[in-house]
């Protein structure tokens, strides 16, 4: 069964996701920091919708909220329906962008959303993840 | 072994670089508290610590690269190296994501399962997660 998607949310809008810095990675192969696999494991993975953040005039970095420690990435709703997922609208009191990816994320999939994403805030510099 | 027996071999009594590193790490990790990632994240589990540094001992030797260990929302863990042409990743977790990854960028050969069915594959591996001797406390005799 095909997961709640809606319609009205363009292929192109992009969908935001902080990251803790606990789940940042160091990638020596590709030369990268990026965001553990596991950070994108969920039926339901929240992010924040690029289109309601435009229409409400804020800017993507808006999108931490009071989480202003952490980092963000994004990817586009196109990216996610590939993966057989849907993207809904789910407000919540401390964020009206709120929305979810709706559907079964096995590693594998996971594994393609945390080499896929693309920072917006990314760790500064001097940040030296643990190990790795 | 039975009194009087001769020990083959030196044995080894220092512990490896990594270790109170890693110890230190685990340690900061479980005192997460509830909701740390703000997506309601559940505090991190010392059985799954435990597994988790049960799998580091068992695998590493003392010059192995530290991994990276991170907090999985469903209070697990996940150690990860990405060095050497090798992608490992291992969830420490009560639900279905539990398991071992490693892909050999190399050959392209990867293994997806349980743990304890993959780690003799990854310890054949192990020459490439070697770590930068200089960047850690180990001091040659």
């Amino acid at each position: 069964m095909s997961p709640p998607d809606d319609a009205s949310i363009d292929n192109a809008t992009c969908l935001f996701r902080r990251v803790p810095p606990q789940q940042v990675t160091r990638d020596r192969n590709r030369g990268t920091l990026r965001p553990m696999s596991g950070h994108f494991l969920g039926t339901e993975m929240s992010v924040v919708l690029g289109d309601q953040l435009e229409a409400a005039g804020r800017s993507p970095e808006s999108a931490v909220g009071r989480h202003t420690d952490d980092f963000l990435v994004c990817g586009t709703a196109q990216c996610v329906r590939d993966e057989e997922q849907g993207v809904v609208h789910t407000e919540k009191d401390d964020e009206a962008a709120h929305g979810d990816v709706v559907g079964n994320k096995p590693k594998p999939r996971a594994r393609r959303f945390a080499n896929g994403a693309r920072w917006v805030i990314e760790p500064p510099t001097d940040f030296e993840p643990f190990g790795g | 072994m039975d009194e009087g027996d001769e020990i083959d071999g030196p044995i080894e009594t220092e512990p490896a670089p990594w270790l109170s590193s890693v110890a230190a790490r685990l340690d900061a990790l479980l005192r997460l508290p509830q909701d740390w990632d703000g997506y309601g994240g559940a505090p991190i589990s010392a059985e799954q610590a435990t597994r988790a540094l049960d799998f580091l001992l068992r695998l590493m030797r003392p010059t192995t690269a530290r991994p990276a260990i991170g907090p999985l929302s469903d209070g697990g863990l996940q150690v990860d190296w990405h060095r050497g042409q090798l992608d490992v990743e291992v969830m420490f977790s009560e639900g279905p994501n539990a398991g071992l990854y490693w892909l050999d960028l190399e050959t392209g050969h990867e293994f997806e399962g349980p743990i304890d069915t993959g780690i003799e594959g990854l310890r054949r591996l192990m020459d490439r997660l070697e770590g930068d001797l200089t960047t850690t406390t180990h001091v040659a005799a």
